[in-house]
């Protein structure tokens, strides 16, 4: 059996390593229109923050690891069409190849923003590490940055720079960071520090046009023009889906490819993982896309297990989500109260405030916790949460606690850890659940 | 892509986008005492901010959630149950 694999990130080598597990006489091959495979670009800006000390650390094996394990990973091999009926892959360049499976793995790419100036060298799309490798370069020589979208990746972006010691201006047009993913009385720590880093914040503001002559030497935006050395691009971003389009595949009303438990599309012999799919929501059973990289790993596995002939199943899921954004952590886990309120979902809301350690123990820091439950059975529907640590536990923690419909009443008495130096003798879930509870209480609400 | 699939990816980008900046607006007000995000200028503003916002918010939920169930999409698929 020969399966062919276009993508060569988080989920095609996910993809390929199950695919090679779970058929070991099978020929698996990778296609990756760049020069590596099997690297963390979610790494990429805390290299440039000077964190992590190169780039080499963001790779997960080297080349040989791939051809030890019988994996053929075609590097800078761009596929260029798929013909479904003749079960081959168009190769830039090259002889066309054969496949018996199929698996799409072709990622996200960036929207260009529609302003004058686009077109300008010096604008950097963060996504591949060797081009990341050379922007590290040209950061070497840069004084100010403008970092375009306050959105995760931004943010992270904007507090790289800011702790590499540029002056960075971070633009917007919402009206608090993180705004897709987190409430605004969530993100006022994260906004306080991120100023206190050196960013300046340049929120409500349009992005009105890229200005230079060859390369881009500043940002005119409506609240005035900005000046650049150097600009980071990341706003937003849609499913690279040009392939499987044009093979034919079907789409979702999210313009991600259409996939079932399987990752099987809407051909039985081609599967797709990542950034490319959509999934449902556990709570509404509403498909989303654009997930995290641990999504696009496990995606990739379960693809790569079924092309292979085994049986492995992805579940609908719950968005446990997490990144640390100025000094804080801030993360969650299903809705939060912007995207609640968007919608139209009924919840009741309750917010308390923890800490991380022991109080009387060096370094213990706040940690704010914000539930949102069903108003009638009281099962937890989201939960969002800023703090010094323990952020990201607790959303791994509230996600499965969502997956598993757990209320408020057995969040509000659930047990914990007690250990001075990491937990407290109150944990801040419960503490932000009895909080609701007696709010519930106080409004004459149960179950 | 189908004509139904364009119409769906077309009425979710644009549902999607002013139910989100009406939210925003409420937010922002609420936690800031300030302005929504900046409004992006599309064709039929008027339409989806004076017309669909407030008839989507006056929809029980249970029909809202038909409403998006019953576009196409990967929760088609079978993805419970094993």
């Amino acid at each position: 059996m020969r399966i062919a694999i276009v993508g060569g990130g988080a989920s095609g080598i996910g993809a390929a390593g199950a695919a090679e597990q779970t058929a070991r006489d099978a020929d698996v091959v990778v296609f990756t229109e760049f020069e590596d495979v099997g690297y963390s670009p979610c790494g990429i800006p805390y290299v440039h923050g000077q964190e992590i000390d190169s780039f080499e650390r963001l790779f997960l094996q080297d080349k040989e690891f791939y051809r030890e394990r019988g994996i053929d990973v075609r590097y800078e091999t761009r596929v260029s069409a798929v013909d479904l009926d003749r079960q081959r892959l168009v190769v830039q360049g090259q002889p066309p190849e054969g496949f018996d499976r199929l698996v799409l793995c072709t990622g996200f790419e960036w929207v260009v923003p529609d302003v004058p100036g686009n077109h300008l060298a010096g604008l950097h799309f963060p996504k591949n590490i060797r081009r990341s490798m050379e922007f590290d370069k040209v950061l070497d020589d840069a004084k100010t940055a403008v970092v375009i979208g306050a959105q995760p990746l931004g943010v992270e972006f904007a507090g790289a720079l800011a702790k590499r010691g540029l002056e960075t201006h971070l633009v917007d047009p919402h009206a608090w960071v993180l705004s897709k993913v987190a409430d605004p009385d969530i993100v006022e720590l994260v906004e306080e520090s991120l100023t206190e880093l050196g960013v300046t914040l340049h929120l409500r503001t349009k992005l009105e046009a890229f200005v230079g002559s060859e390369s881009v030497r500043a940002v005119q935006t409506s609240a005035g023009e900005i000046q650049a050395d150097v600009v980071v691009v990341c706003a937003d971003r849609r499913p690279n889906t040009e392939l499987a389009r044009a093979a034919g595949l079907h789409m979702g009303s999210t313009g991600g490819l259409i996939v079932d438990a399987r990752m099987q599309t809407s051909s039985s012999i081609v599967y797709a993982a990542g950034d490319i799919i959509e999934a449902p929501h556990e709570l509404t059973n509403i498909p989303i896309q654009g997930l995290t990289g641990s999504h696009s790993y496990a995606e990739g596995k379960v693809a790569g297990t079924n092309a292979a002939g085994g049986d492995r199943r992805y579940h609908p899921v719950y968005v446990p989500w997490g990144l640390v954004a100025g000094t804080w952590s801030v993360g969650g886990a299903g809705f939060g109260e912007n995207l609640a309120n968007a919608l139209g979902i009924p919840y009741v809301m309750g917010k308390g405030q923890g800490i991380s350690r022991a109080r009387y123990y060096p370094g213990f820091t706040p940690i704010h916790v914000k539930l949102l439950a069903d108003p009638k059975t009281h099962a937890l529907i989201g939960a969002q949460m800023v703090g010094g640590e323990g952020i990201k536990e607790r959303a791994d923690f509230l996600g499965m606690a969502i997956k598993k419909r757990v209320t408020i009443e057995e969040l509000a008495w659930m047990e914990n850890v007690y250990a001075p130096p990491i937990g407290a003798v109150m944990e801040p879930i419960a503490i932000s659940a009895q909080g609701l509870l007696s709010d519930l209480r106080s409004n004459g609400g149960g179950p | 892509m189908s004509w139904l699939l364009r119409a769906a990816a077309w009425l979710r980008e644009n549902a999607e986008y002013y139910l989100t900046e009406a939210s925003e607006q409420e937010m922002a007000a609420k936690y800031r005492g300030a302005g929504g995000p900046v409004p992006q200028s599309r064709p039929g503003d008027r339409f989806w901010r004076e017309f669909f916002v407030p008839v989507y918010r006056k929809l029980p939920w249970r029909m809202r959630l038909l409403a998006m169930r019953a576009m196409p999409g990967s929760h088609w698929k079978r993805w419970r149950g094993g």
